[in-house]
């Protein structure tokens, strides 16, 4: 779904797609196997996230929309005592329960994925580097596809320091303090949100404070965020809060050869621990160099 | 288990914004903003997105409570109705009906205005019913209809996006009026203005001197290059002089 709500046309070819998601999201109803389906039904011109638990219902399910299902999903585990259900998957989808299983925020035995495969548009519309989930069950997975937009994300970092401050100083002025980009996180689930905590963000100053607002956020899923771009749909201001994020995990990418979503074995390099050895090799030296470059000097604290 | 969620409306602010209500298991456990709704396209602020709160919050009343000299008692609505209408009663038969006046909210539904307008008119027999919008809209109806030739909200919300102009006053549109479509007003050397004593001069440009409303004949100027120097840090703001005779100016025609 695009910004202003209208539906991403979607060719032809991709129209068998919803009934395969249907086909599979039936079978496993019928089965047992699940409980209840977690996807989108489009009634009456609405699109919305919905629990089918009869088969007869399936009719409605739609692929022309996007939500963060995950969202749901752990809502609806944590009131549900048990009972499996399975759940729409598109790739952003899966990299959300892969996350959300190294938290172990989530029972995955309980979830079971339809891999849903985007569309060329859904994809160029996301800007997404990897738009199909590992087990595609409807659509065909555009293997080749990255839409992810580095341009832009050279194109800031090539801006001098000064320039970039003034960048992000006045897109995240705009802040009207919604917590729209932190509602619509899957990864966004922290039952202390230190977004709520006085310490952090003073009550009642809009915008709030540069840049500690949206640094927090933004170093907290530094190593969970799958660029979905549920959090960039949610603002009202059209902060390009994605790019903030993307800057990150690229960065993670370069540093420690790290990606979020991909696997739910594998451990961010953001935690370890410190009798180990440095934190980070051979950041010392990076950072020494950039901020020499920079022109500062550099004081290093030995621990 | 069941899960769904329901089309509605922000009860808040005058934006409209559309809502879903998630309900899971017939209680309501969460919103989120419609991306489809016209006017709000996926935009909410934070009293939309906390507007299931204070539904099946424990925070609720669910007796009437009655006041007893310091103390508020729970009690039931009976007791508490008998009372009351016992009471209207015997007032309106001393004092006559129109010693009892009425105060409804422009808050509540066109039903239960409709509901207390009956009684106050049919039951009681008074015409001293009133509500808020005496206050509040109804000079402004006067005013805009005065100046623009209509008392209602003279353009629709996408033509904010065509304004080239817009002048906020009296209002901390940030909070009280969140649009998304007023966001791409606020970049540097955009044109949006908004005189205010209050406190958060942002995300507009602050206005210098009084400004005084019962003037509408202001107009905007082009920016100049000597708002570099009125306003450092590169946001230019526009400026707005009084019409030459400084005389408000009535409907076109």
């Amino acid at each position: 779904m695009t910004r202003d709500g209208t539906r991403t046309e979607v060719s032809k070819m991709e129209e068998g797609r919803e009934e395969q998601a249907r086909e599979r999201a039936r079978g496993l109803l019928v089965s047992g196997e699940v409980q209840a389906v977690l996807g989108l039904r489009g009634r009456r011109g609405q699109v919305v996230p919905y629990l089918f638990s009869r088969p007869e219902e399936l009719q409605d399910l739609t692929l022309s929309g996007i939500y963060p299902l995950a969202k749901v999903v752990l809502r609806l585990l944590g009131r549900w005592e048990d009972g499996r259900l399975a759940v729409i998957a598109r790739g952003c989808d899966e990299r959300h329960f892969v996350e959300l299983e190294k938290k172990n925020a989530v029972d995955t035995s309980r979830v079971e994925l339809i891999g849903v495969a985007c569309a060329e548009e859904e994809a160029r519309e996301c800007g997404c580097s990897r738009p199909y989930p590992r087990r595609v069950d409807a659509g065909r997975p555009l293997e080749e596809a990255d839409f992810l937009d580095r341009g832009e994300l050279e194109e800031l970092l090539s801006m001098k320091i000064s320039e970039r401050r003034r960048y992000w100083t006045e897109v995240l002025s705009r802040c009207i303090k919604c917590y729209g980009c932190r509602n619509s996180c899957p990864l966004c689930n922290c039952v202390d949100c230190r977004l709520e905590e006085s310490r952090w963000v003073r009550v009642g100053e809009i915008p709030p404070e540069y840049p500690s607002f949206h640094l927090i956020r933004a170093f907290h899923l530094a190593d969970k965020c799958v660029d979905c771009g549920a959090c960039q749909r949610a603002c009202p201001m059209h902060i390009p809060i994605r790019r903030l994020h993307r800057l990150l995990g690229e960065e993670l990418k370069r540093l420690f050869g790290y990606r979020a979503g991909e696997d739910a074995g594998e451990v961010s390099p953001l935690l370890s621990e410190l009798e180990e050895g440095p934190l980070f090799p051979g950041l010392e030296e990076e950072v020494t160099r950039a901020v020499e470059a920079a022109g500062r000097e550099v004081d290093v604290i030995e621990l | 288990m069941n899960y769904k969620a329901v089309p509605s409306v922000c009860p808040y602010c005058g934006c409209g914004c559309g809502l879903y209500l998630e309900v899971m298991d017939g209680h309501l456990v969460g919103t989120f903003p419609s991306p489809t709704h016209p006017i709000s396209r996926g935009s909410l602020c934070i009293k939309g997105w906390s507007a299931y709160e204070f539904v099946e919050s424990e925070a609720r009343l669910t007796r009437p409570l009655w006041k007893r000299g310091a103390n508020l008692e729970p009690t039931d609505w009976n007791t508490v109705l008998y009372f009351v209408a016992e009471r209207l009663k015997a007032i309106r038969d001393r004092y006559g009906p129109r010693s009892i006046g009425f105060l409804s909210s422009a808050k509540c539904t066109n039903e239960e205005n409709y509901v207390f307008m009956k009684f106050a008119r049919s039951v009681v027999g008074t015409n001293n019913i009133d509500h808020c919008a005496r206050l509040c809209h109804a000079p402004t109806v006067a005013g805009l209809a005065y100046a623009f030739g209509s008392g209602a909200m003279t353009n629709s919300v996408p033509e904010l996006e065509e304004a080239s102009c817009i002048l906020v006053i009296g209002s901390n549109t940030t909070e009280n009026h969140p649009h998304d479509r007023l966001a791409d007003h606020q970049r540097p050397g955009e044109r949006s203005l908004r005189h205010s004593r209050g406190p958060s001069a942002h995300p507009f440009g602050q206005l210098r001197g009084p400004l005084y409303p019962a003037a509408p004949g202001y107009r905007c100027g082009p920016r100049e290059r000597d708002d570099e120097r009125d306003h450092p840090g590169g946001v230019a703001r526009p400026r707005v002089y009084p019409l030459p005779d400084g005389e408000p100016r009535g409907p076109p025609g």
